[in-house]
């Protein structure tokens, strides 16, 4: 009896463990954005982005405010909001996917690995497939993360007005970085 | 001084002081908010409650709006690359108030501790529903400064 009852508890135990050690996340990720052209380069941050990974399943997702991306000049972020990406109507971005290699991560081992991410990117109001490819480091029960990705803005129907077409770059680099922690439940 | 000539003057000082504007608009920085006057004044707990209650009127009323927020540390998150976010909001929710410290005053936040009370102005940036039910909802604002209680504040 006593052997049973030790052989449950280790079993649950260690179900919770792992149930523990499933999912990581972060509130403070950073996602930046740069665009160069003739006109001028425009070059954003953000460091209030939400990620979540469930490792097991190899599922990631990313949310952020789009009002919360920081420009150094104050007419750029307020052109951002208003105008492009009209944040008021629009508020969120987000993106929900599937790291494809999953399989050749190994997640309770420090290292560093290539990793392919594929999966749903919604910004202002549009949802396009996209993939990235990046690295996850693991370290110290840490999962680092780090992407980049190309995008296009009449994708996510982000018009540039007229006057200026020809100098704002419809081709935007996204770079993600973000340092996710065990969640406890 | 023939009209022609005043005319011809007026339209160059115009055009050089439009030019001047355009520049310095253009150039504009984002400001600090230390030195600025909140526009609405609220506890952690008040302003999570107004969230939770579940309709649009919140963002409404703080969006674009100068906040000061009133609360209890619940956490001091300082990232890999220096920066701060104040956690307020009370040990009854999952959801807080996330303040994205400006990075100029980041001495203002280093005596600041777990537990303690204070008051957080920051622009309102938006309400991150928690859609997973695991990590809680938070309002979220950017560009914080330590409001210094004024007994404190050195000369």
């Amino acid at each position: 009896m006593i052997r049973i009852t030790l052989l449950l508890v280790y079993a649950l135990s260690g179900r919770f463990i792992a149930n523990a050690q499933d999912k990581y996340f972060t509130k403070t990720g950073k996602i930046s954005f740069y665009s160069v052209a003739p006109l001028e380069d425009i070059e954003a941050h953000h460091r209030s982005v939400t990620a979540i990974l469930n490792n097991k399943l190899g599922t990631l997702q990313f949310m952020l405010l789009i009002n919360g991306f920081e420009f150094e000049k104050a007419l750029m972020q307020e052109d951002f909001n208003e105008y492009y990406l009209e944040s008021d109507k629009f508020p969120k971005a987000e993106f929900k996917g599937q790291i494809t290699n999953n399989s050749a991560i190994t997640y309770y081992k420090d290292g560093e690995y290539a990793a392919m991410v594929k999966g749903m990117l919604t910004i202002h109001g549009e949802t396009k497939e996209t993939e990235a490819t990046g690295k996850i480091i693991i370290k110290e029960g840490k999962i680092l993360l780090n992407a980049s990705l190309n995008i296009l803005l009449s994708d996510y129907k982000v018009t540039i007005v007229k006057l200026v077409k020809d100098k704002i770059s419809n081709k935007v680099k996204i770079a993600v970085d973000a340092s996710l922690d065990p969640l406890k439940n | 001084m023939p009209r022609k000539r005043i005319v011809v003057l007026l339209f160059f000082t115009l055009l050089i002081l439009s030019a001047v504007w355009v520049l310095k608009e253009y150039n504009r920085k984002v400001e600090s908010l230390k030195n600025t006057k909140p526009d609405i004044e609220v506890t952690a707990e008040q302003l999570i409650k107004e969230f939770e209650a579940g309709d649009s009127l919140p963002s409404k009323k703080y969006s674009g709006k100068l906040i000061a927020v009133v609360g209890v540390i619940n956490q001091v998150d300082k990232d890999d690359h220096g920066f701060f976010t104040l956690v307020l909001g009370s040990s009854n929710s999952m959801s807080s108030v996330r303040c994205a410290m400006d990075s100029v005053f980041a001495s203002d936040i280093h005596s600041l501790q777990k537990g303690q009370a204070t008051t957080v102005k920051g622009m309102f940036t938006g309400y991150q529903k928690d859609e997973t039910g695991l990590l809680g909802s938070d309002i979220i604002l950017n560009r914080c400064v330590v409001e210094m209680d004024p007994k404190n504040k050195q000369e």
